[in-house]
């Protein structure tokens, strides 16, 4: 048997940080993706510094602003860039304040998602036999069903907030992780060392936690970032179908609906803004997910 | 230089430019070959001798390209001919064996439209003169029937009939040299030597030139005429074989041939192989009195360590509803053997055998079907119930075959190994655990100063050492090894089996130890029990099973032994 020329995958290539680097920085597409991630997370952090206004706070907007167009001025002096929508919001701070909700809302249910699938999935590929077979079941049954249906139904249930919408979208997203970490921990289970931790007779639990898990959980990396893009997009569904998040803090797919009622009578910046934005957003996380996929492809991993 | 020269060499330096600077691969090598001769490149994993095969035929793995040297095929300076001109010469002039039967074929075309695309593509023959070469070529390597196998695919060979086929597509230009590169490590001892005869009679009777690579000191006996020792991508020795072999000059050569485990006697270590590895360190014994090593719960008194009566396990290889329509596999059938403690004792049998079974059976981390297992008088055969491993169990350690995933990649050796000491509280401080760790690696030969790192920073022999490590910090009285060296170059199997030697020597160990090498065996083991399809054959001293064999089964794993004379 010859033992495996392992020096080349790990001189040759650089350390993955010089990888990620060096392939966003050199294309156009992700270069700008990865510019408007870092801006749009800024922007969702500090949104009450950097917003020139605050649409929701309702001592300030008034209705007589309503519907400026983009570049005019409020009557309180400051101009809306991007106009202003039916009842006087700056469309630009409500923008701004909605991508926060619906980041809040994505990463939220997306940690969630990820703990229940996590758990499920290592337990599954510990086990094995039947209880695999049995988890492993319910994870399909759970995936066959369409994501927003089951969305509608659980909002129909749970009424209208957003906390309720992320205890919804978790429970809609936790199969794919399930999946997902169970077919890696498969793989890491038959492994020696998990075997020869159970030869030294350490207890189920320390096996599964610090050996299985920091060994499965690379995927879910890159699973966890697509997810948080089309969790947004979702949660947009839900919020332009009206069940989502309460009208005191909209996200995109609200602002999205709200300003539908207005395009064909020329208003267009209200519905057309957000949309942009919110195509922005996916696309940009959708690109960096894909290029953290390709980086942490097994071929390159320890 | 003389014009009938096949293929000269000179001067060549392959390197591989990277993030962190050049990397040589091979560095001032000059090779000369003839036709009608052959000639062996041996090395250990990474000397270059495959980099040298990739560039005379002009396909180095980018990045890596040749930045200085000739190389002169038929008096025509091949080295820097572009892609165009070398097509022209590969196939034709050069063919190529690489080393895995099952990725060298296509497998959705026939053998006989893949031999036929070559000739087309390298003579020109087309239509019915093309397949009667064809099926001429499908003979002079040994298949039967070729107009038959003609239609078939690959997957309806076996490995070593695969390989002849990739021996008729290298021969299928006519070429005047063939690059063989390990072109039997993926096979059984008994087909290989087939393979390697097939190769040889090819060679003299068309006068062709051979490279042969191999990493396997016994290919080289067999087949090649001269022999080029390559180490770190530089040629360290070279000469006619049998010279070679029987008074090697360099020092690298003296390791390496002293390094092959000898199946004619044991030999009580294997000696003069410290070329390797830089000089290893001398062994310090440890004095058992005062080392934590040392310091156990409870002294056992029984002289039987291990104890297996009527051992059996069952696989189901094809499941379905009625018990009856079930498929069963019988992995292990009624096996009983004793090990005395300080005992040595080896388990051989070819793959399937059920020897790795039994040893997982032994460390409880397989069910046990039928039959008892006794460590030290207490009864420790894992039924199924699920019952806290006792401390029988854990006096008994097991050593893994493949040291690329026996340790957790995502912990530093240091918890690696600590992790036993500190999940039993043996000891009686953080601190002390620090010690006792490297004190533990130190012992077995991994520096100080490693030990806050990743097991990927290790190479595979590093590895195999920190996981000895490990079993050994859980102070066990019994070590099974699982084929420990199976994965690991030749050299670094002898100071590995040293290792083991030594600390069973001082630690008064007793040792199951499991391969598929007969020399390995002989070299460690004291008495021996042959394995067949899970079944025991013989059990003997080792001595008098290799002297004196009694089942048919033993004399038929003798007669395949490899001997190098020397």
């Amino acid at each position: 048997m010859i033992e495996k020329n392992a020096t080349s995958e790990r001189v040759l290539n650089p350390p993955s940080y010089v990888r990620v680097l060096r392939t966003n920085l050199s294309k156009p597409t992700t270069l700008i993706s990865f510019i408007l991630l870092f801006f749009i997370i800024f922007c969702a952090i500090f949104a009450p510094f950097i917003a020139p206004t605050n649409p929701y706070d309702l001592a300030i907007v008034t209705i007589l602003d309503g519907r400026l167009a983009p570049g005019e001025e409020m009557l309180n002096g400051t101009i809306a860039w991007l106009g202003t929508d039916g009842a006087g919001r700056d469309v630009l701070s409500a923008i701004i304040y909605g991508l926060r909700t619906s980041l809040i809302v994505a990463i939220s249910s997306a940690l969630i998602a990820l703990s229940i699938g996590l758990a499920v999935g290592l337990l599954a590929a510990f086990y094995g036999g039947k209880v695999d077979s049995f988890l492993m079941r319910i994870v399909d049954i759970q995936l066959s069903f369409p994501a927003i249906l089951v969305a509608l139904v659980l909002l129909a249930l749970l009424g209208k907030g957003v906390d309720k919408v992320i205890i919804a979208l978790a429970i809609v997203q936790w199969a794919l992780y399930a999946r997902t970490v169970r077919a890696t921990a498969s793989v890491e289970r038959r492994k020696e060392y998990i075997q020869a931790a159970s030869c030294f007779g350490f207890s189920n639990t320390r096996i599964i936690f610090k050996h299985l898990l920091p060994n499965s959980i690379s995927p879910l990396i890159v699973l966890a970032t697509l997810q948080t893009a089309h969790s947004i997009s979702i949660e947009a569904t839900l919020s332009f179908l009206g069940v989502g998040v309460p009208i005191t803090e909209p996200s995109l797919g609200s602002l999205i609906s709200n300003g539908f009622d207005f395009i064909l009578s020329g208003a267009y910046w209200i519905t057309v803004f957000p949309g942009i934005m919110l195509l922005a957003t996916v696309a940009s996380i959708n690109i960096l997910g894909d290029q953290l996929r390709a980086i942490l492809n097994p071929r390159f991993t320890k | 230089m003389e014009m009938s020269q096949l293929l000269n060499i000179s001067g060549l330096d392959v390197s591989f430019p990277s993030y962190y600077g050049s990397i040589y691969a091979v560095r001032d090598v000059s090779i000369v070959l003839n036709p009608g001769e052959v000639l062996g490149i041996v090395g250990e994993s990474g000397a270059g001798k495959s980099t040298i095969g990739n560039a005379v035929i002009n396909l180095l793995e980018p990045p890596g390209e040749i930045t200085n040297g000739d190389i002169v095929f038929q008096g025509q300076n091949i080295s820097g001919l572009d892609d165009k001109e070398m097509r022209s010469i590969r196939g034709q002039k050069i063919g190529m064996i690489y080393q895995d039967p099952q990725t060298s074929l296509n497998p959705l075309m026939t053998i006989g439209s893949q031999l036929l695309e070559t000739i087309i593509n390298t003579t020109d023959l087309i239509g019915k003169p093309a397949i009667k070469k064809a099926i001429d070529l499908l003979e002079a390597v040994g298949i039967e029937q070729p107009e038959l196998r003609f239609k078939a695919y690959p997957h309806q060979f076996s490995g070593g009939m695969r390989q002849r086929v990739v021996i008729a597509l290298a021969l299928a230009g006519n070429p005047d040299l063939i690059i063989a590169d390990e072109p039997t490590t993926a096979l059984d001892v008994s087909i290989q030597a087939q393979i390697l005869d097939l190769i040889k009679s090819l060679c003299r009777e068309r006068q062709l030139g051979v490279i042969i690579i191999t990493h396997d000191i016994g290919v080289i006996a067999n087949i090649a005429d001269r022999v080029a020792v390559m180490y770190d991508g530089s040629v360290v020795e070279t000469g006619v074989v049998h010279k070679i072999l029987t008074t090697p000059e360099h020092n690298y050569t003296k390791s390496l041939i002293a390094a092959v485990p000898r199946g004619d006697m044991k030999l009580d270590r294997f000696s003069s192989i410290d070329y390797i590895e830089g000089g290893h360190k001398e062994h310090k014994r440890i004095n058992l009195e005062s080392h934590w090593l040392g310091r156990k719960l409870k002294q056992d008194s029984s002289e039987v360590a291990i104890s297996i009566e009527g051992l059996n396990k069952e696989f189901i290889i094809k499941k379905a509803v009625l018990p009856r329509n079930r498929v069963y596999l019988k992995a292990v059938k009624d096996v009983s053997f004793s090990i005395k403690k300080g005992e040595s004792f080896g388990l051989i049998g070819e793959s399937g055998s059920g020897k790795s079974t039994i040893a997982r059976l032994i460390a409880g981390l397989t069910i046990v079907d039928k039959g008892s297992i006794k460590v030290f008088g207490q009864e420790t055969a894992n039924k199924g119930r699920n019952k806290e491993v006792s401390s029988a169990q854990r006096d008994l350690q097991i050593i893994f075959q493949d040291p690329y995933s026996s340790l957790n990649p995502r912990m530093r050796v240091q918890d690696i190994v600590a992790e036993p000491i500190r999940y039993y509280k043996t000891t009686s401080s953080n601190s002390e655990v620090i010690q006792v760790v490297r004190d533990l690696l130190n012992h077995v030969g991994i520096s100080t100063s490693s030990m806050m790192k990743y097991p990927h920073e290790f190479s595979g022999g590093q590895r195999q050492r920190i996981s000895i490590a490990r079993a050994l910090a859980s102070r066990p009285k019994i070590l099974i090894c699982d084929e420990p060296t199976s994965a690991l170059d030749v050299s670094v199997q002898a100071h590995i089996l040293n290792l083991l030697k030594d600390l069973q020597d001082e630690m008064n160990l007793t040792m199951l130890f499991i391969s598929h090498d007969l020399p390995v065996i002989r070299q460690m083991c004291d008495r021996v029990a042959v394995m067949r399809h899970g079944a025991i054959c013989e059990i003997a001293t080792t001595n008098s099973l290799f002297d004196e064999p009694k089942h048919q089964y033993s004399k038929h794993l003798l007669e395949l032994m490899p001997k190098i004379n020397f």
